[in-house]
């Protein structure tokens, strides 16, 4: 019972038709890779709150996108953010695998859709930091993203604050020499 | 479809959240989110989220986080406790509103009537690796989150709260719970279980403190402004007066709702000197009737002097010193009695 109502309440949120919903419950739900397992559902408490509705989509902060000399554009790894009341909290990330020029090159990011930024900063870290203590600011400033990208790998973070108050994210690429 | 719904909610949201908030320098107290704040001390109460509750131990470490935002607020920021009526709601699993590689997320959109907090569920797979709780995990390996931490995080920015600007190496990292990159087991902060001084300092300005002997944070930088007042500024010989000193934080607005508290429990001493002379310290003074006051009566004056009040920048505290401007209190020129039943001032 607890299983079927596990794979209802993930293909609700997917936006499956209902009679999907319906083969998937009759026939056993597949979990999607690794990601659930029965121990997840043991201890439920009962429950006397209202009935389950499925989540409405928080705002989700714009993409951004790496672009070095021809290379490119590559979307960044998004992390942590804050967005029109909403966040999410996530690690140092390894970023987006990015190939760019050996000496480096002059990179813009550009977000999608476009969203106004009241400031921004941008820094490296050596390969292999697992938590941004190696990373060091290599550029900042109000207005477009432009930036003389140095050569070597490593991971970039683009931290950017949104005008307005609307918040702030983080973007992160791991640069490779190509 | 997705991009449209999110300029939609985009639409509708954006236009109520105009408050300007500059990007914080590193080190400072956290930056803050737009939107309204809760109520002075509001309670607020949460329950989990039907069909999607935490697993039991997962309960724990969320209840613990939500008592230990009250318990180390240290201001007047809203509190927050289980209760199964509650309007706010947390869950668990896989419909969470959170970023594609977020932890745990918040939604603070309906603030202060209510909430949501979610957490991803055991194994997610992201592409940075497999999600484990240590609350989960058989004896919570390197590499597992706290979900106490991580909760409390999420309370941090629930409250008003964004990701504090650390130091490029980070080395203030333990400043702040409220970070925006979340720490595994052994990495330093990973299981900090109370509010950092500078998350303390943006509660403290948005919501206040508790009362005028509370603690400033260290990561607030407050100047003070100390006055005084005496009863006479011409007395007879061997005359008496009562000083009476009022400590302030100065009202500015950048000091939100901290500006023009007044400051009670502190160290404030009272110095004289002739004219002039070298300031010497006369007494510490003792707490006035009102919040904020300080006083000091001095006895058998018998010469004119310079008064004044000092408060000593204290330790472990985010307030400055301050001095009061001087006044003179004239001691008549009679030494011996008979003296005149009534003096007139100079």
């Amino acid at each position: 019972m607890i299983a079927v109502r596990s794979c209802l309440v993930r293909l609700a949120s997917a936006g499956r038709a209902a009679t999907v919903v319906l083969l998937i419950a009759t026939a056993g739900c597949a979990a999607p890779g690794a990601s659930s397992g029965a121990p997840l559902v043991t201890g439920l408490p009962p429950s006397t709150a209202p009935a389950f509705k499925p989540s409405p989509p928080n705002p989700q902060p714009p993409v951004a996108l790496l672009t070095v000399g021809s290379s490119g554009p590559t979307p960044g790894a998004i992390g942590s953010y804050t967005y029109l009341g909403t966040g999410s909290d996530a690690p140092w990330l390894p970023g987006t695998p990015t190939t760019v020029p050996s000496r480096g090159g002059r990179a813009t990011i550009v977000l999608q859709p476009a969203v106004a930024t009241a400031a921004w900063t941008v820094r490296q870290a050596q390969t292999g930091d697992t938590d941004g203590t190696t990373a060091r600011r290599i550029a900042a400033g109000t207005g477009p993203i432009a930036f003389a990208l140095p050569t070597g790998s490593g991971t970039i973070v683009l931290v950017v604050d949104f005008a307005a108050g609307a918040g702030s994210a983080s973007y992160f690429w791991a640069l490779s020499p190509g | 479809m997705i991009r449209t719904n999110r300029r939609s909610i985009a639409a509708i949201v954006l236009p109520a959240l105009l408050a300007l908030a500059p990007p914080a320098a590193a080190h400072s107290p956290d930056p803050v989110l737009s939107g309204p704040l809760w109520a002075q001390d509001q309670n607020v109460r949460f329950r989990w989220r039907a069909g999607e509750a935490p697993p039991a131990a997962m309960q724990t470490a969320i209840k613990a986080a939500a008592a230990d935002a009250g318990a180390t607020r240290r201001s007047r920021a809203a509190t927050f406790t289980p209760d199964p009526a509650g309007t706010s709601w947390i869950n668990y699993g896989l419909d969470v509103g959170c970023g594609v590689n977020g932890l745990a997320c918040f939604n603070r959109v309906s603030a202060p009537n209510s909430f949501t907090m979610s957490f991803r569920e055991q194994g997610h797979v992201f592409d940075w690796g497999i999600l484990r709780w240590c609350q989960l995990t058989a004896n919570q390996p390197d590499g597992c989150y706290d979900a106490e931490n991580i909760a409390l995080d999420e309370f941090g920015h629930v409250e008003i709260l964004n990701h504090h600007v650390n130091f490029d190496d980070q080395r203030d990292y333990l400043d702040a719970v409220v970070q925006a990159y979340s720490r595994a087991k052994p990495r330093v902060g990973w299981s900090a279980h109370a509010f950092g001084r500078c998350d303390v300092a943006s509660l403290q300005r948005k919501y206040d403190v508790a009362l005028p002997t509370s603690k400033y944070s260290t990561c607030l930088d407050l100047s003070t402004n100390l006055s005084i007042a005496a009863s006479a500024t011409y007395v007879p010989y061997p005359g008496s007066v009562t000083f009476t000193a009022r400590l302030l934080v100065t009202d500015l607005a950048e000091y939100e709702r901290l500006g023009g508290n007044p400051v009670s429990g502190r160290t404030v001493s009272i110095q004289s000197r002739l004219p002039g002379g070298a300031w010497t310290a006369v007494a510490t003074m003792t707490a006035g009737p009102a919040a904020g006051s300080y006083v000091y009566r001095a006895t058998q004056l018998q010469a004119t002097a310079d008064w004044r009040a000092v408060f000593a920048k204290p330790a472990g505290e985010g307030i400055r010193g301050a001095s009061s401007p001087v006044v003179t209190v004239a001691v008549s020129g009679c030494t011996k009695p008979p003296c005149p039943l009534s003096v007139e001032a100079p």
